[in-house]
């Protein structure tokens, strides 16, 4: 069924207005085990997300099915469950006509090589793994994802928006074992070309990561100044950015929400969100609204500026919106969300961040994000894996210890930031950063 | 309730026999079908108001060949006879062996079920915003400090429909339904979240004799305590950890280090550990699909294969994997029955389903005047571990010192970390008070219900984090 018949289904039944957004998701994955394939998996999945307003309100249905019967069935049930609603804030559709800047196309070349090229490059990338070290005793995970992407965006107001993307996923973990003791050290690479695909850094960073941790022991509780690698800064900053978007907002779910104009960071932090930026790997002309997407300071030196917005939450907290109205899957709800989200670089390299501390803690590893925070208070308590830094130089590996922070307070106490920030970048980055004083907890 | 397969997803026995047949041309020792039509429905109320009344409806199949430990799978929404066939021979293009493997007979296994819904939804959706309104209620009466409350109810309803070479002929149907109340409390400083959830593998009727407005209450007198308790402060020490959701320690530090993904592929702790001594000898635990319309029961995994209660560990000694069709034959191990997936979008695996310590001997109140100093764990939050490394965390959501054998001041911010092959072996006391929480488990196959439970335990020493008692 053409999606434009879905509209006009729609507006018949009486809906005052209809978008549909359509995802077809198209991907191959190949798994390596012991030198051989140890699986290989084809998806072509699709689906299509219907919203409509009604009397003053929204409401959101979900379907992969296009059969005649079975769409009216969800319009039917659109309209009903719209009917139930409550009214909340005022609710809005994006028409046609906007002025979008155009952005380089995300394609990759994946479909000019065959299955036994793909085969090939991940049992050259196992070996490479293996032959580093005689500790290196299993590639745990060796694997392969080409992924094409499209999305289609129309409704009733005019907007006929169409995205296309498609890009490969290459990840290895490398696991080491010495003494009893077995830890893993991982790295990914996303990549639009096959060729080019860093492969050597891939064995470098996996295998050295894995082989650094032989022979952890514990770190004594207390405060130390701490060194966050560029990753677990970005797993943190990635953690705490729902904290600037204006769904968290309208939810009571950020503490800033009366903090716009005021300083809320220390000044020599500035965030920005990018949705031209040339380091990240996807650049974006529209949201899933269709509003067009623009650059900004979230945070701009220390000050933040005013929260991430989609049509609804702009209108409520009379303001314009910021081209950040996103929902996480086909499936689910207009909500907010960053494009490209960065802690603007330092000017110092990480060796120069590590010479500046005496006795410290660099963590290179955090696990458990998802539950050890608070995004509305800032609190984290997340395990955590690293070195003890001694004489400015890394030395001996630590683990299983909790670093204990608040992100505000944390953000405040920024004594050096990298000029580091990875290149292709998905989503946040940060560079390097050195805190003043975390609480870590060990023995 | 069964399923009639021919009306739901148009595959007669003829036309899944042709199917399977051209999935085995190649080699292929065995080829399996599953095909889905589910719909989920979400009501959400923020602050009294219903916001979101969402339907989704997900409708798809997963085929997959299975050859000299290798699999080949393909996920599709679009499922017509058509496309299956089309898609069996696509993946057969993966081998170029002879034809080794025949199809069986199929036939279908009577299952003793042990998930029956009666009653999906109510008359009109008046009753699920009742619950709504009530859980909301009781939250903003119990103190004027709580901010905000967003209440849900989450239903799933699944009609699942596998058959596979070796005979596997099985339908099944499940219907989950959650209610989940998250209050945010605040002194116009600080502000804290508080959460709870309720699940069964039931319609409406789950909710028979359930207090919503004590189930809100509950929740913000979470958020108003924890609101208002100090910073934990770090280091090693006793913990005891409270029964119910409790159990994730089970489910994080150990259970996951007993599936077969990773155990079959060498990346476990616990692997060729089976008959040794993995807990200390009090410790007993299980994995069982078979608890009456419970959140994490199944009639039959999504292989097919009846779900079962698996003795883990039985004082202290390991007993038992958790081990799907594929890798039963490389692990030379029994089939668990808890083969699980999300969707047709992933592939099935080896997972949990209601997991839990069996009870002890001790008392609850013997477990608290038995500890002089530490960490009294009553409300736990989620976790992750890593299997291949054993090293695991949770977020303990309310919390209170032990002091001289009784419970004094609440904290907050408490994380716990440490290595599964430890902590089995330092529980020392182990209660009498079995009870179990509601949790959603991600992991390679997808999202999944599964119970965590446990009675009260005591681990002897653990590494708790937080930032308290600093300068």
């Amino acid at each position: 069924m053409e999606l434009q018949k879905i509209i006009e289904k729609g507006l018949a039944l009486g809906l005052e207005e209809v978008e549909v957004y359509a995802n077809l998701s198209e991907s191959n994955t190949l798994k390596l085990n012991d030198g051989a394939l140890e699986a290989y998996d084809v998806k072509s999945l699709f689906g299509v997300s219907i919203r409509a307003l009604y009397q003053g309100k929204m409401g959101y249905v979900y379907t992969e099915t296009l059969e005649d019967e079975a769409v009216d069935e969800i319009l039917q049930q659109l309209l009903q469950n719209i009917q139930v609603l409550d009214a909340t804030e005022p609710e809005f559709m994006y028409g046609a006509g906007a002025n979008y800047q155009p952005v380089p196309p995300l394609i990759s070349d994946y479909s000019k090589y065959t299955t036994a090229d793909k085969l090939a490059m991940l049992q050259k990338l196992e070996q490479d793994v293996l032959a580093t070290s005689d500790k290196i005793k299993k590639v745990g995970y060796c694997q392969y994802t080409e992924t094409s992407n499209q999305t289609e965006i129309i409704n009733s107001k005019g907007l006929n928006l169409k995205r296309e993307h498609s890009y490969i996923s290459t990840f290895v973990g490398a696991l080491a074992s010495e003494n009893d003791q077995t830890v893993m050290g991982y790295a990914g690479d996303i990549n639009t070309s096959f060729k080019n695909l860093e492969l050597d850094r891939l064995v470098k960073e996996s295998t050295e990561s894995a082989l650094s941790q032989l022979g952890a022991g514990f770190v004594k509780t207390g405060n130390y100044p701490v060194v966050l690698k560029r990753d677990v800064a970005t797993e943190i900053l990635s953690a705490f950015s729902s904290v600037f978007e204006g769904n968290a907002a309208l939810l009571k779910m950020t503490s800033l929400t009366d903090k716009v104009g005021q300083k809320v960071l220390g000044e020599n932090v500035t965030i920005i969100d990018d949705p031209f930026y040339d380091d990240a790997l996807v650049k974006v002309s529209f949201d899933d609204e269709g509003v067009p997407c623009q650059t900004k300071k979230v945070v701009d030196k220390g000050v933040f500026t005013g929260f991430m917005h989609n049509l609804k939450t702009a209108n409520f907290f009379q303001t314009e919106p910021t081209g950040n109205g996103f929902k996480a899957g086909t499936a689910g709800s207009i909500s907010t969300s960053a494009t490209n989200l960065f802690i603007e670089e330092g000017n110092l390299s990480k060796d120069e961040i590590l010479a500046t501390v005496e006795e410290g803690i660099f963590v290179t590893e955090v696990n458990g994000l998802h539950a050890g925070l608070n995004p509305i208070s800032g609190d984290f308590n997340v395990q955590a894996s690293g070195f003890m830094i001694r004489n400015g130089k890394l030395a001996e590996p630590i683990t299983l210890f909790v670093v204990s922070g608040n992100f505000y307070e944390m953000m405040n106490q920024v004594e050096a930031i990298g000029n580091d920030i990875e290149k292709r970048f998905v989503g946040v980055a940060s560079p390097t950063l050195k805190i003043k004083s975390l609480a870590i907890s060990g023995k | 309730m069964s399923v009639n397969h021919k009306v739901v997803f148009g595959i007669d026995e003829k036309m899944a026999k042709e199917i399977l047949e051209t999935a085995l041309s190649t080699g292929g020792e065995f080829a399996e079908v599953y095909m889905e039509n589910t719909t989920s429905e979400v009501f959400q109320m923020r602050s009294g108001k219903l916001s979101n009344a969402n339907v989704s409806k997900v409708k798809g199949a997963a085929i997959r060949i299975i050859k000299d430990g290798m699999e080949v799978n393909c996920s599709v929404t679009i499922c017509t006879p058509k496309v299956l066939l089309e898609k069996a021979k696509l993946l057969a293009g993966s081998f170029s062996d002879e034809r080794k493997t025949e199809v069986l007979p199929f036939q279908e296994k009577k299952v003793e079920l042990v998930v029956n819904p009666k009653r999906v939804r109510g008359d009109d959706a008046s009753e699920e915003v009742q619950l709504l309104q009530k859980s909301t209620e009781g939250a903003f009466a119990y103190s004027s400090e709580i901010v905000q409350v967003i209440a849900s109810i989450v239903k799933k309803e699944q009609h699942m429909f596998v058959f596979a070479s070796d005979g596997t002929w099985q339908t099944d149907y499940r219907c989950n339904t959650r209610l989940a109340c998250q209050a945010v409390a605040s002194d116009g400083k600080d502000m804290q979240p508080g959460f709870s959830s309720f699940g069964r593998n039931q319609g409406m009727e789950m909710f028979e004799g359930f207090d919503a407005s004590d189930f809100g209450k509950r929740v913000a007198s979470d958020a108003v305590e924890m609101l208002h308790a100090e910073q934990m402060q770090g280091g090693e020490m006793p913990v005891v950890i409270h029964n119910g959701f409790g159990g994730v320690i089970l489910h994080e530090a150990c259970v996951h280090g007993l599936e077969a993904t990773s155990v079959a592929k060498g990346m476990s702790v616990f692997c060729g550990k089976l008959g040794e001594k993995v807990a200390s000898d009090i410790v007993n635990a299980v994995d069982d699909g078979t608890n009456l319309n419970a959140w994490g029961s199944i009639n039959v995994d999504d292989e097919g294969t009846p779900s079962k209660c698996n003795v883990l560990i039985e004082n202290g000694i390991l007993k038992s994997y958790l081990v799907d069709k594929k890798n039963a034959k490389k692990m030379n191990h029994p089939i668990t029955g808890s083969s699980r997936r999300e969707s047709y979008k992933y592939q099935t695996t080896s997972r949990m389903t209601n997991t839990y310590f069996l009870n002890g001997t001790s008392t609850f109140e013997e477990i608290i005047a038995n500890t002089e100093k530490g960490l009294f764990a009553k409300e736990m939050g989620g976790g992750s571990v890593n299997p291949a490394t054993g090293e695991f965390n949770f977020a303990v959501n309310v919390a209170y010192l032990i002091e001289n054998g009784k419970i004094t001041k609440p904290v907050k911010g408490a994380t716990l970390v440490g290595s599964g092959k430890d902590v089995l072996l330092r529980i020392d006391m182990i209660a009498d008070n079995l009870s179990c929480g509601y949790g959603m488990c991600g992991s390679s196959s997808g999202s999944i219900p599964t119970i965590v439970g446990q009675p009260t335990i005591r681990v002897s020493h653990m590494t708790v984090g937080g930032k308290g008692g600093n300068a």
